[in-house]
């Protein structure tokens, strides 16, 4: 298992060099120079130069993504141009936002895509099934900021029991210990921000697990009929098994493979889409922040983020693989 | 193994019978396409979508920029069937040509990366080696990027439009055409009337074009239509952020996010276009669905 793990690792080396090559050269095409872009409207060609200069912007971009890739393995990510606050401690502040609206609705799809699949595969054909399924479909295909505004429409603006977005009302006092809000209430016992911040979560979180819900019903469904065909669930149901410990203690099992790998992939597909659905919600985390800053020519803030994201994803497929070597003593021999 | 002869004494002998085999396999999925209701449905609202789309101009519609301030942010009438937007322009009309400019870069951004993901996959299936290496090494460090970030990242790197948004949504889905090819290559290669083939001297790259690429196509086609939905819901997504199709093309992401702002006073103008957006993916995804069963025999029987 260990071994399984440091070869994945190793593997992983590579492209992750590849990755960081991509976005520095890719981040130094975009049209702008930073330099100017600190200096102002009012700087002459001399100050500019300088600043380049300090900044050492003025080097071969072999020379600076070396340094940049030095000063990275140290933890610095650079400042932002903007605010010259540093990127790494930013990233660490947001994060929370980001990583509690995603595990929320990760949370909301496993807990109802699973049993949905589940039903579905032991009532195939059934109105249960169709209904199951067709909700599927029309889940997979509403993009989430057509979603995110018509609930923003129904929920806030007609019905207004909820809030728009944000992670937290003005008024609300919570003392920051975590960065993530929903612990941070519960630490403190403090129920009313408890009560504001799982109104503001609700809807970010709801519109963004519909897709992966979605799909991890479909697999769920789709894997569990394929391991109810074969022979030792034939025998299970043989030897008189009632069916639910047939599928839970027989199938599952199996059946839960490819969905451990989906869930795995929509995690980050997840914190991909948040650009998009931090967005909509003004939600303070890592994803609007890219989006302002591609919109500020930020790129400080872009290249880090870009790489980091990169590097979460990759992560999360090798923690999908180690898991399945773990379930599955079969791919092991491989 | 006759077919396999046939090449090369009258290489013109293979053309009847390969068209004819082709049409009765196109024949054939049509027919498993129609039974089945989820085909039905897509096939309907896509022949609906696209017939509107071609004949816009000829519809008796509202030019889709004319401003009337004076009317503007009406809801639904007899007049304007959709309501108007924040410049008064009729807000049907502009779902309608909005129909065009998705339908467009869906399609094209899909072939683009078709097109690209074919040749990669197709060369490194077929080569083998180094080639295959480098080139899969090059496709998991392109797979192991967000890949709306990656959209966003060239966007932002070429600058928003909506050419450059279909170059960005074509470039991200390249690995996945790539590594379908590959693996549908790897498999048809093994068959015999492959090997039959180069033992008689077929020289690779007739055996490439000829007879590994005719036989590898269906899944890709399966991914391409499914593909379509998910190129249109991004091409709407860069749309929405502002980095795609600028004012005032009547774009479905830029009409949403436009209408975002007046969402007290007139959330018709979201409505419309996020109805379309959202029957379109699902129209491409039922035909996706429905054309995955109809092209594997497997389920075909059941």
């Amino acid at each position: 298992m260990l071994k399984f793990i440091i070869g994945r690792l190793i593997e992983m080396v590579p492209v992750l060099i590849g990755i960081s090559i991509l976005v520095f050269f890719f981040i130094h095409l975009i049209p702008g120079d930073p330099a100017a872009i600190i200096a102002g409207d009012f700087a002459t060609p001399e100050s500019i130069a300088d600043i380049r200069s300090n900044l050492g912007l003025d080097e071969p971009l072999p020379v600076q993504y070396f340094r940049y890739m030095g000063r990275l393995l140290r933890g610095d990510m650079g400042r932002s141009i903007h605010t010259s606050n540093p990127i790494a401690q930013e990233l660490l502040q947001r994060l929370p936002a980001s990583i509690e609206l995603a595990v929320s609705a990760m949370l909301i799809a496993i807990l109802i895509g699973i049993p949905a699949g589940i039903v579905s595969a032991m009532r195939r054909s059934s109105i249960l099934d169709t209904l199951t399924m067709t909700g599927a479909l029309i889940g997979v295909s509403v993009p989430i900021y057509v979603l995110g505004l018509v609930a923003v429409w129904f929920f806030a603006v007609q019905l207004r029991i909820l809030p728009p977005g944000s992670r937290i009302g003005p008024d609300i006092e919570l003392q920051n210990i975590t960065g993530f809000f929903v612990l941070d209430s519960i630490l403190t016992r403090n129920w009313n921000a408890l009560v504001d911040v799982l109104k503001h979560l609700v809807i970010p979180a709801v519109v963004l697990c519909t897709v992966p819900m979605a799909i991890i019903a479909r697999i769920t469904r789709s894997s569990l009929l394929e391991v109810f065909s074969q022979d030792y669930v034939r025998t299970a149901r043989g030897k008189g098994l009632s069916e639910t410990r047939v599928v839970i203690r027989h199938a599952l099992k199996n059946g839960m493979l490819p969905v451990i790998t989906i869930i795995g992939l929509q995690f980050g597909v997840i914190l991909s889409g948040a650009v998009l659905t931090e967005t909509i919600f003004s939600w303070p985390g890592i994803g609007r922040w890219v989006y302002e800053a591609i919109q500020k020519r930020d790129y400080p803030i872009v290249q880090g983020m870009t790489l980091f994201i990169g590097f979460v994803f990759v992560m999360s497929s090798l923690i999908v693989d180690a898991f399945y070597t773990w379930l599955d003593p079969r791919v092991r021999y491989d | 193994m006759i077919k396999s002869v046939g090449p090369i004494s009258t290489p013109v002998s293979l053309a009847p019978s390969e068209t004819r085999r082709e049409s009765s396999l196109v024949r054939d999925t049509w027919h498993a396409l129609l039974k089945s209701p989820s085909g039905r449905v897509g096939v309907l609202l896509l022949v609906i979508f696209i017939l509107l789309a071609v004949f816009a101009p000829i519809l008796p519609l509202q030019d889709p920029l004319a401003q009337d301030i004076a009317g503007r942010l009406m809801p639904p009438s007899a007049r304007h069937w959709f309501g108007t937007d924040e410049l008064g322009r009729d807000i049907l009309s502009r779902v309608i040509y909005g129909a065009r400019i998705s339908l467009t870069v869906g399609i094209v951004a899909v072939l683009i990366s078709m097109v690209l993901g074919g040749i990669v996959g197709l060369i490194a299936g077929t080569k083998g080696g180094v080639f295959d290496r480098v080139l899969m090494r090059l496709m998991d460090i392109m797979m192991g990027f967000p890949s709306m970030l990656l959209a966003i990242a060239i966007v932002a790197v070429r600058g928003p439009g909506l050419f450059n948004t279909l170059l960005a949504i074509g470039v991200i889905r390249v690995p996945i055409y790539a590594r379908l090819t590959r693996s549908t290559v790897l498999s048809v290669r093994q068959l015999e009337y492959v090997t039959a083939a180069q033992s008689i001297g077929v020289p690779s790259r007739r055996i490439m074009l000829r007879h590994i690429l005719p036989n590898s196509i269906s899944p890709i086609i399966v991914q391409g239509t499914m593909g379509i939905g998910t190129a249109i819901v991004e091409a709407a997504a860069l749309g929405f952020l502002g980095l795609g199709a600028q004012p005032p093309e009547p774009e479905w992401g830029a009409m949403l996010s436009s209408g975002y702002i007046y969402i007290l006073r007139a959330p018709w103008a979201l409505f419309a276009p996020g109805a379309a957006i959202f029957l379109t993916v699902l129209a491409f995804n039922l035909l996706g669905d429905a054309l995955r069963d109809a092209v594997d025999p497997r389920s075909r029987h059941n």
